[in-house]
């Protein structure tokens, strides 16, 4: 599964979804293209109100 | 410190002045910056933004809620095409913390702008000064815009802007508190060695201090809390907008210096009732 197809099927639809995998920033153009594999860690942000 | 003078005869409110700053290369005619959170709804965010006129604002960086009903959007969804997004590191108590949000924000597509908030401090929102330093020197080697978010002490400030920071943002008084400027002097020091733009930034409370803040010399502030609580957000900006523009035509046109005793500005001769 692709970070773009786990976007997916968290339902994830926001412009902006900042992944990190396994600890490092994964650029948005690689989302289609980074497999992820068993055991990663994956971490999901996205930008919010704030001052 | 305040450069080119604009034509200020001719000029009046809604002409496009070109009284611009800028920070690395980008040039922005609103010295009006606006923080996006505490505001009761979108709309009302969006609304203010549109009323202050702002160019760029500040967005936070949160986890998702995977819970959260599904294709929720995100902030940036609501604002502006042209505003520019400045991500901020709140919420980063060390300087490992802040670098990994602004690379994260990065990583997904937002500019590679950030303002840089260290804080460890849970009761004043004090930034730290050393793990500014650090993430400044990280950030600013891994090619981001940095806006370091400080207290405003005129030697770190001068610091920071030795390593590259492209402006610093010194605090008036603490985040959200609404004091004003009780650190005027040392901002006055900071603006007076400053060669990159000054950013007054947090406690402002009302648009006097604005106002104050761009008499002093300051190039632009950030507010975000005196106008997302006012009981009017919408006027408030535009109260906000009109008062960075006062503040700074006051400071182009030259300020009278203060003086402790009085100085009668009607003419002493002539007087009727005078032998």
């Amino acid at each position: 599964m692709t970070i773009a197809e786990l976007l997916e099927r968290l339902e994830i639809t926001s412009r902006y979804a900042l992944v990190e995998r396994n600890g490092c920033p994964v650029p948005r153009e690689s989302f289609n293209v980074v497999e992820l594999a068993a055991g990663d860690e994956v971490v999901v942000a996205r930008p919010v109100a704030g001052g | 410190m305040p450069t080119a003078e604009p034509d200020l005869a001719h000029a009046s409110e809604g002409t496009a002045m070109s009284d611009e700053f800028t920070i690395n290369g980008r040039a922005f005619g609103s010295r009006l910056i606006l923080g996006t959170g505490r505001y009761a709804t979108t709309e009302a965010m969006r609304a203010a933004v549109d009323a202050a006129q702002a160019e760029m604002v500040t967005v936070a960086v949160r986890l998702v809620d995977f819970d959260a009903p599904a294709g929720k959007a995100d902030i940036t969804e609501a604002l502006p095409d042209d505003v520019l997004l400045l991500p901020n590191t709140a919420g980063a108590q060390t300087a490992e913390e802040a670098v990994r949000f602004a690379r994260l924000a990065r990583a997904g597509g937002l500019p590679a702008w950030v303002k840089l908030e260290v804080i460890p401090d849970q009761r004043y929102l004090l930034p730290d000064p050393v793990g500014t330093l650090e993430a400044a020197e990280e950030l600013l080697a891994d090619g981001f815009t940095v806006l370091p978010y400080i207290n405003a002490d005129p030697v770190l400030a001068a610091r920071l802007e030795e390593l590259g920071c492209h402006a610093v943002m010194p605090l008036g008084s603490p985040i959200g508190s609404g004091g004003g400027l009780k650190l005027r002097d040392s901002i006055r020091i900071i603006v007076e060695q400053a060669t990159v733009p000054v950013v007054v930034d947090a406690g402002l409370g009302a648009p006097s201090h604005a106002a104050e803040a761009l008499e002093l010399g300051a190039d632009a502030v950030l507010v975000n809390t005196a106008i997302a609580v006012a009981d009017n957000p919408t006027v408030m900006a535009d109260a906000f907008r009109l008062a960075v523009l006062a503040g700074r035509r006051g400071c182009l046109a030259g300020l009278m210096e203060e003086r402790e005793r009085g100085t009668a500005s009607s003419p002493m001769s002539g007087l009727l009732g005078r032998s």
